[in-house]
């Protein structure tokens, strides 16, 4: 009796045992990130803002020159009693250049913007897919305050973890 | 009684082996390899120019590094000094006065080989996403001439321009191009982490960086000589 009832007892161990292990190997793995946290806490994301900064305050630099010579003709202008004519020729001429340079710039800053922008996308997304394939993650969700995810328990957040290693991935390290 | 019990645990170990997952394999690989390596370091002092050859294009030592972004593969690839005159003696003895005749020639600059491969291996990356004709002479003209100043050295506090540059042109359709290198070497080149920077414009996939640490620099074993 004593015999029937240990082997029965080792049987449905083992079958829980069995099924507990067999629950951890199907149950897909989830987490998710900070969408805004994760952008912000990527490396080449604040070494792109720099590089793009520079580029703009150097146009910046042409568009202030520009309008500092436009002022001074201006100027000029204003305070001769007979208006040369050559003056106000050169005057149209620094006008015309500033208005297209600052129309140029914007367009080429947005373009920048979008170019860099998609730069980062890039790299983030692959270094995100990554760290799901190196952790074993079946999925990962993106909380961006949007309404795609709705709630997310604390411990499920991973994005700290996920900004240290798209960091070190950024870094080739 | 006994048996079952010696049952019992025999499955549980079974299964919880089998629960292990396959990132426990790979750490195992690189265990085994690591030892393997350790060997070549510790207990034989001196390597030959083709074990040399391998070691430093082996991944595992540190000295090549690859990054997979997107559709494309970059590899970066150090070549101590040393090693290239194994490359480009190809035997399998060298004199101990050639290598240190062609080691020194060499010791001004530190160099690097750049590699950029399409991920599928199929068709021509030159003609990647390509618009134009005109697109693919503006990418061949920008990676013989232009692409040199979008490539930097970076050790501890200094940025280090690229101030030999090549581009092998392949004529065929191959799937990938490769760049050879080379940094002016400074005092303190050998005291810092190297990170070699290059900023991708022709893909769109912005800064791509590979850091080589300062104690991987320095493990090369010394080659054998005649």
């Amino acid at each position: 009796m004593s015999k029937t009832i240990t082997l029965l007892f080792s049987a449905i161990l083992l079958g829980l045992l069995a099924l507990v292990i067999y629950q951890m190997k199907t149950t897909p793995k989830t987490g998710y990130v900070v969408i805004q946290d994760l952008y912000n806490g990527f490396e080449m994301k604040k070494e792109m803002e720099k590089k793009y900064k520079t580029t703009k305050d150097a146009r910046d630099k042409i568009l202030d020159s520009l309008s500092f010579e436009l002022k001074t003709i201006a100027n000029q202008i204003q305070l001769e009693e007979e208006k040369n004519k050559e003056t106000i020729k050169q005057f149209e001429i620094k006008r015309e250049e500033y208005f297209l340079r600052k129309q140029t710039f914007e367009e080429d800053n947005e373009i920048l913007t979008k170019q860099y922008d998609q730069e980062i996308l890039t790299q983030l997304n692959q270094y995100v897919k990554d760290y799901s394939l190196a952790n074993n993650y079946s999925y990962v969700y993106g909380s961006d305050g949007s309404g795609a995810l709705m709630y997310g328990d604390e411990k499920n957040n991973i994005t700290k973890e996920v900004v240290v290693f798209i960091n070190s991935k950024y870094n080739g390290l | 009684m006994k048996l079952i019990y010696i049952l019992f645990i025999f499955i549980a170990t079974l299964l919880a082996a089998a629960c292990n997952d396959s990132s426990n394999g790979i750490d195992a690989n690189i265990a085994l390899n690591g030892k393997f390596e350790g060997n070549i370091n510790s207990d034989v002092e001196k390597i030959n120019p083709e074990t040399c050859i391998r070691w430093v294009q082996n991944p595992e030592n540190g000295l090549r590094k690859e990054k997979i972004i997107d559709d494309l593969v970059f590899h970066a690839q150090y070549k101590p000094h040393e090693y290239i005159v194994c490359l480009e003696e190809r035997k399998s003895e060298i004199a101990d006065s050639v290598l240190a005749k062609k080691v020194n020639e060499l010791s001004d600059m530190q160099y690097f080989d750049l590699k950029i491969v399409l991920k599928n291996e199929q068709g021509e990356l030159l003609k990647h996403n390509l618009n134009s004709q005109d697109q693919y002479d503006k990418r061949v003209n920008y990676f013989s001439f232009n692409m040199q100043q979008d490539i930097q050295l970076v050790e501890g506090n200094d940025t280090i321009p690229c101030s030999l540059f090549h581009f092998e042109r392949a004529y065929d359709v191959t799937p990938f191009s490769t760049f050879l290198l080379g940094f002016e070497k400074s005092s303190s080149s050998n005291q810092h982490d190297k990170t070699l920077i290059v900023y991708d414009k022709t893909f769109n996939k912005g800064l791509i960086k590979f850091t080589f640490k300062k104690e991987e620099l320095q493990k090369l074993p010394k080659i054998k000589t005649i």
